[in-house]
């Protein structure tokens, strides 16, 4: 069961809030919990056991590993890393390696692909942290079992993320209070990210779908790169923004995952930007720990390789996003040493530059064929021979202008810019006021619509 | 004031929704999009453990969702409006009609197609004069600029592949865009007046009077239908007959049984066009017991041929018709319905641009 679907939207949702409410405070955990472990089943009821276990076990350990004696500690620390990786290698890369293996050398390594858990990079993401943090005695662990697992398994976040830690929430699993104004602001953050995903993203993905059905041209690789990245943008960051809206709406806050990201000035920027849960995880767990930027040149470009390295797999057992990794690497590194000066002082030249960067970027991305991916490399720097436009492209581009104009407008801060333009006015108030109960309902009903006719509704982040 | 109305509001909408479900009838078939909705799923510990119970529920609460044909009209409407797209799903929407766009030209699927055409001729009737025509689709009389087939280089290319002994029927200027139904792919049978009289004069044949008797079917959802949300209202099907058509027996072999050329009960399948002698089947004898001609015609086709072949009653006895999409080419030797061996027996292959154009559907 995904968010954006008729049967979370108009049953399950209901349901939940209903019981939620209506139930005394202590039990609320208890009902979130049921609901989290049913969310999950209705995707995996096969995985909801292997869930349960990451709960349980990491409860245990990190309880272990909070009276342990330092030499034990060390131990059962690196036990659960054992654990938690080991169980996220087995599913999502135990393919990855014989298959190239055997490449090489075929026969000799037998292989099978295991099927990938929903939201099993998410949830071990989540419990690796919280047992680090404990390790490092930056966080106590959770009081109860039960309230671990309704942590680790918390729908809104579960199969998509964001990663949240449980030092963010750990105070609201045991005390909160859900008052009418974060549930208003919960209900239209929730609005806001479901009509990204399915009035824009969703739109995208099937234009995106169709430009790849016709002869290629230069044009059309990078109208389709510009739409690939606007899909995977309003795609992900419509599900965070859904999961925060929810978390809101139960007594709980997220931290943000998403700042406009295709604004970035850089792609140091980028990254601060985008997906912000993932990249302050690795920023916490991986790079600080090897050292940082606090170390001698070459170590620090060792770093930031062997954390773009596994930022890249993280998103799937492929070479595709090991190259995406590489390739941000690259930049990253060009950022923080050569070219540190001259970004300094060139910012809109920086900006420009880094739009067509991060085009490329998702199109390693998207690509998980490696030779496709060098034709469509060839086609866009004009490396093929191929026409630069056709009369089909110009027909398909007209019919969705708008659509990518809205794109390039809501990928932009502009609805907080009308926002803050409009309270500064006296009229302007009285008009947001309206606005702000109006358009939930709106992009409520016109998602709706697009729900129930759609035939096209992949959903991006689910593989990771 | 503005957070309770949107608490407030949206449990109001969430209760609506939830109850009205509950107490709603659910519906069986949707006649605009032509296809059969889920029911509510029955559980099995197996299907539960494989996921498919779950996927289940959730077909069955999308398609049963109250109010479904509205949202789905609107939603169209909205996306024409606010992004002013006319594509949806993949066809080209307008106010008028519905188009479905065409892949590229095929030039394997056309070899395939010129191929199976010489293929069928040198086994069963060598070296005799055939006909073949190839069906324009709408797309090609629609004066907007939307992307077409390469019209003259399809049609080029089947006239260089096939012998001489092919004698092409041209039917491109018998056609224009009214000739169409606006919801679906197929020519409507009461606009085949200059069809007939093409295919008679370039066959030999003598002329015949045109069916004059209309009966019809409001509202026909053609197969396009769906895709254009509801912008589009429901065709009118209309199915011409005649004494000849009346009292004509059609014999079906897969189902092994003897019907009319209309049988209105079929107006009630899912796709109305069955009418036209019961829908899609392999092959088909019709016989003409009232006819004065003592013709034959073997008919290879698609279902363009199905709303044809009654018109062409008055010109023969018999016409036998096969649509190689359901029944493979080197079995038609085998079977005694056939006879390919009689001298009073005309060939035609009649076939819309789509499958020339995706032939590999033909065996």
């Amino acid at each position: 069961m995904v968010f954006s679907s008729i049967p979370f939207l108009y049953y399950f949702l209901p349901v939940v809030l209903f019981c939620y409410f209506l139930v005394p405070r202590r039990l609320k955990n208890g009902i979130l919990l049921i609901a989290s472990f049913f969310f999950y089943s209705c995707g995996e009821p096969r995985f909801v056991f292997l869930l349960f276990f990451s709960g349980v076990f990491n409860y245990w350990i990190g309880k272990k590993i909070e009276k342990g004696r330092s030499t034990f500690r060390k131990r059962w620390f690196l036990f659960s890393l054992l654990v938690n990786f080991g169980m996220l290698f087995f599913f999502k890369y135990y393919f990855f390696v014989p298959s190239n293996f055997s490449k090489i050398f075929p026969g000799v390594l037998p292989y099978f692909r295991p099927i990938l858990p929903i939201g099993i990079s998410f949830f071990t993401f989540q419990a690796v942290s919280y047992v680090t943090d404990i390790y490092r005695k930056k966080q106590t662990s959770a009081k109860t079992v039960f309230s671990f697992l309704t942590y680790l398994s918390f729908f809104p976040q579960l199969i998509a993320g964001p990663i949240v830690r449980y030092e963010t929430i750990s105070a609201e699993l045991s005390n909160r209070k859900e008052t009418i104004e974060d549930i208003s602001k919960g209900i239209r953050r929730f609005v806001v990210g479901l009509s990204k995903k399915v009035l824009l993203a969703d739109v995208l993905g099937a234009f995106s779908a169709t430009l790849k059905s016709f002869s290629p041209t230069v044009l059309g690789y990078w109208v389709q790169a510009l739409a690939n990245t606007f899909q995977l943008y309003f795609d992900f960051s419509g599900y965070s923004d859904m999961a925060i809206g929810l978390g809101l709406v139960f007594g709980f806050h997220f931290l943000e995952n998403f700042n406009y990201p295709l604004i970035a000035s850089t792609i140091t920027d980028f990254w601060r930007r985008w997906h912000i849960s993932l990249s302050s995880w690795f920023r916490d767990y991986v790079y600080i720990p090897l050292g940082g930027s606090r170390v001698k040149p070459m170590r620090h470009i060792f770093n930031i390789l062997v954390v773009w390295a596994c930022t890249g797999f993280w998103h799937g057992a492929s070479w595709n996003f090991l190259l995406w990794g590489m390739y941000f690497a690259f930049f990253l590194i060009l950022e923080k040493t050569i070219l540190a000066k001259w970004i300094s002082k060139h910012p809109k030249i920086t900006r420009i530059v880094t739009i067509p960067i991060l085009l490329v970027s998702f199109v390693l991305f998207n690509e998980t064929d490696l030779s496709k991916l060098g034709t469509i490399l060839q086609g866009m720097f004009f490396l093929d021979h191929l026409p630069f436009l056709h009369s089909e492209l110009l027909f398909y581009l007209k019919d969705a202008a708008v659509l990518l104009f809205f794109s390039c407008l809501f990928a932009t801060p502009i609805v907080p810019f009308v926002k803050k333009w409009l309270s500064k006015r006296k009229m302007g108030l009285s008009i947001l006021s309206v606005l702000e109960v109006v358009f939930p309902f709106v992009f409520f009903f016109l998602s709706t619509m697009y729900l129930i006719d759609s035939t096209f509704q992949p959903f991006l982040y689910f593989r990771f | 004031m503005k957070d309770k109305i949107i608490v407030f509001g949206f449990g109001f909408l969430f209760l609506f929704f939830f109850f009205y479900s509950l107490l709603d009838t659910d519906v069986s078939v949707s006649f605009s999009e032509r296809r059969t909705l889920a029911q509510k799923p029955v559980f099995s510990s197996s299907r539960f453990w494989d996921g498919s119970y779950f996927e289940s529920w959730n077909s069955y609460l999308s398609d049963q969702f109250p109010f479904r044909d509205w949202f789905r009209e609107k939603k169209t409407e909205v996306s024409s409006r606010i992004y002013g797209m006319n594509l949806h799903h993949g066809a080209y929407v307008t106010k008028d009609a519905i188009y479905e766009l065409e892949p590229s030209l095929s030039i394997s699927s056309l070899t395939h197609f010129t191929n199976l055409l010489k293929e069928v001729e040198s086994t069963y009737f060598p070296h005799r004069s055939v006909f073949y025509a190839v069906i324009p689709d709408k797309n090609y009389y629609l004066e907007e600029e939307i992307p077409k087939l390469d019209y003259d280089k399809l049609y080029q290319e089947v006239r260089n592949q096939l012998p001489p002994n092919f004698q092409e029927i041209s039917l491109q200027d018998s056609l224009q865009l009214e000739s169409y139904y606006r919801t679906d792919l197929h020519w409507r049978q009461e606009k085949l007046g200059n069809v007939v009289k093409k295919i008679q004069k370039d066959m030999g044949l003598p002329s015949s009077s045109f069916p004059t008797i209309e009966k019809t079917c409001q509202p026909f959802y053609g197969s396009y239908y769906s895709k254009g949300g509801g912008m589009v209202s429901p065709d009118k099907l209309v199915y011409l007959t005649s004494d000849s058509i009346r009292v004509t027996k059609v014999y079906n072999y897969e189902k092994e049984e003897n019907r009319f050329v209309y049988e209105e009960e079929d107006l009630n399948h899912v796709d109305a066009y069955d009418i036209y002698l019961g829908g899609a089947t392999p092959l088909l004898v019709l016989e003409n017991p009232h006819s004065i001609s003592d013709r034959e015609l073997i008919l290879f086709r698609d279902s363009f041929g199905s709303s044809l072949a009654p018109l062409l009653l008055d010109s023969y006895q018999k016409i036998t018709m096969i649509d190689l999409r359901y029944i493979h080419s080197s079995l038609l030797g085998q079977l005694l319905l056939i006879d390919f061996s009689s001298s009073n027996q005309d060939i035609l292959f009649l076939y819309g641009v789509s499958i020339v154009n995706q032939s590999f559907t033909l065996k």
